[in-house]
């Protein structure tokens, strides 16, 4: 409850979702205009980072675009917006701080909405203006196990 | 400006000691050459800018034929083919005197009519028409990316036949002949009756067997369909084409450019004036460019399917992966492909004493999602060569845009529905231009090379900033936690 309400503020709700239909419809402003999404959540957000999709025309849907796609209807078909095991520990650590879930959902919603901002701004950018390849200024992660490696490697480093 | 890795170099010429022994070794020849040009008449929508996979085989069907019965015609009567584009089938015969030429150029008509209505009977294509020229002749041979030769035959009578056919004056079911430089109109029933082509066509098929069977069997020591089953992806950016048929198309999606070198006829009809040591400085310098072009496919980061020279016409398609990818890329692409081209491959044409590239490009709209491509390639292996033919709206376009807008050295025409899917800025670019029929093409619009360079850096500027826009890294958190956003790749 606490994350699907830290979203809705964010957002511009169309359908807020319920116990028993996880998935809340909003829009995000992006670089481009206004996007809709469908964002849905797993029973602990901040465990496992919810899925997000949007249809508009112009997404790119193909992997090296950070997406997901399994078909239209398939629920797996989403933006691979985060690397998940990033997430998991990132509040995995501050839920071992003791730090308050109300504050670890405002920030957990907040990382969702920008983050996703950002990729929707990206997309809309290559879309509008042909941009074929995603460019290397964008920094990402690799794609399976490497990306997963890259980020291991990076924490390592910040330690 | 591509430069390939291992440039073509320029070397002195062996010449073949015949038109039919031209090869890798002695790519060119000199001599007596008759031109006939066989267009068979497909429904132009339906068929040869066919968008689905299943229409495009029949016309692939159909093209197959004849050109089985051209290579079986060439071979009998001392030929070979030397161009198949689209719809059309070049075959040269080499000839000794003008006083035979007359005769065996209108006995091949008759031959070609009776074995097309033997092959195709009932069904077929909506019927077809010959025009021929005769006239000394340069031809020379080169490999493309995929391993295709072209064989280019470099001659005013190698073009006249085409260039009669596309201004209609040769109606169905005749071949106009330009024999001794006098143009004349036969029907092909009465080249078939005078020439006893049908009598002749009995004799030879005893057994059942048609034409095309015996010369394919006279021929199937060259006719390696085994080696042919290796042709394979040579380079890195050769689209993996395997080994397409009628049957098995290779389909994809891709847009399609056709370059046509300028001042080709005037500088082919001086050679042939000229001296030997003119007429292999000609085909030294068309070789070479033949050569840059493939090497110009060869490294450029897209990938292409090279198809075989049209006389002076190089053609190319640059295909994308899916349907999305082909819309992405359409937006910028085919202006940046056409302008890389008249980078690398411009002051070549010129410093081989040509005035330029005129270019034409289509992609022929946006296909259908349930389309298997909007280009199917299929490859016509006859005498040891596969023949590379395209069909699809993007072929079509493309090679028509010659005939309604003919657009000069460092212009660019292209089919209105694709100018619509530009980025705006270049589409601002394009202008109306005429037709040989009207005062504005309903179909091209044409623009300045050099407008559109101008156009596509400002919209590669444009790119940066919005990279730069959209490239910050960090999100800080309410609780003033920072975090870097960096997407994952993706489980794939």
């Amino acid at each position: 409850m606490l994350f699907r309400r830290a979203v809705e503020d964010r957002l511009l709700i169309r359908d807020g979702g319920s116990r028993r239909n996880p998935r809340i419809i909003g829009s995000i402003d992006h670089a481009g205009g206004r996007a809709e999404v469908m964002i849905t959540q797993h029973s602990n957000p901040l465990v496992s980072s919810p899925w997000v999709n949007c249809r508009a025309p112009w997404i790119r849907r193909s992997v090296d675009w950070h997406y997901m796609n399994f078909g239209r209807k398939d629920p797996r078909t989403q933006f691979c917006w985060v690397l998940d095991l990033e997430w998991r520990e990132h509040f995995r650590k501050r839920i071992d701080a003791g730090e308050p879930a109300a504050i670890l959902c405002e920030d957990a919603a907040h990382w969702m909405v920008e983050a996703m901002r950002l990729v929707l701004s990206r997309h809309w950018h290559g879309w509008e203006l042909g941009i074929e390849e995603w460019p290397p200024e964008w920094e990402d992660y690799s794609h399976g196990d490497a990306g997963v490696n890259e980020y291991l490697e990076r924490r390592c480093r910040a330690a | 400006m591509l430069t390939p890795t291992h440039p073509p170099t320029l070397q002195r010429l062996v010449e073949a000691s015949s038109f039919r022994s031209i090869s890798k070794a002695t790519p060119f020849w000199f001599g007596n050459l008759a031109h006939l040009y066989l267009e068979i008449r497909l429904n132009l929508d339906e068929l040869e800018g066919a968008e689905s996979a299943r229409k495009a085989e029949q016309a692939h069907d159909y093209i197959r034929n004849a050109a089985e019965v051209c290579h079986a015609v060439s071979t009998y009567l001392g030929g070979q083919v030397l161009e198949i584009h689209g719809r059309t089938i070049h075959i040269g015969l080499e000839y000794t005197s003008p006083a035979e030429i007359g005769d065996r150029m209108k006995e091949a008509s008759g031959l070609i009519h009776v074995l097309l209505e033997r092959t195709y009977r009932s069904g077929g294509p909506d019927g077809w028409r010959i025009a021929g020229d005769h006239a000394p002749t340069l031809t020379v041979t080169s490999e493309g990316i995929h391993q295709d030769t072209s064989l280019v035959s470099l001659s005013p009578a190698a073009n006249f036949p085409a260039k009669q056919l596309a201004r209609k004056q040769v109606p169905r079911w005749t071949a106009g002949l330009n024999i001794n430089q006098k143009w004349g109109v036969h029907t092909l029933e009465e080249l078939a009756t005078a020439y006893r082509c049908r009598q002749r066509v009995q004799e030879l098929a005893t057994g059942g067997r048609s034409l095309v069977q015996l010369v394919e069997a006279a021929n199937a020591e060259t006719i390696n369909f085994s080696s042919s089953k290796a042709i394979r992806q040579v380079s890195a950016q050769a689209a993996p084409l395997g080994n397409p048929s009628a049957e098995s198309l290779f389909s994809c999606y891709g847009f399609v450019l056709s370059m046509d070198l300028d001042g080709f006829t005037k500088r082919v009809e001086r050679a042939a004036v000229g001296s030997m040591e003119d007429k292999r400085k000609l085909a030294e310098d068309f070789l070479d460019i033949m050569r840059w072009a493939a090497a110009f496919a060869e490294r450029h980061p897209d990938t292409f399917i090279q198809f075989p020279f049209a006389g002076d016409n190089a053609i190319f398609a640059v295909t994308a992966e899916t349907l999305e990818d082909y819309k992405t890329r359409k937006k910028l692409s085919p202006v940046k492909t056409a302008l890389e081209w008249e980078e690398t491959m411009g002051d070549r044409a010129r410093a081989a004493g040509y005035g330029g590239w005129g270019q034409s490009l289509a992609g022929g709209g946006s296909p259908h999602g349930n389309s298997k491509g909007n280009l199917h390639v299929a490859g016509i292996l006859l005498g040891g060569r596969r023949f590379l033919v395209g069909i699809g709206p993007g072929m079509r376009h493309a090679r028509q845009g010659f005939t309604h807008v003919d657009p000069s050295p460092k212009e660019l025409a292209m089919f209105r529905a694709d100018i619509a899917d530009l980025h705006e800025r270049l589409r601002k670019e394009f202008y109306d231009c005429p037709t040989p029929l009207s005062d504005r093409s309903a179909n091209y619009k044409k623009a300045e090379l050099s407008g559109m360079k101008k156009a596509l850096a400002e919209v590669e500027a444009e790119q940066r900033r919005a990279v730069q826009s959209v490239s910050q890294p960090k999100i800080v958190l309410p609780s003033a936690a920072v975090v870097t956003h960096r997407p994952y790749g993706g489980a794939h």
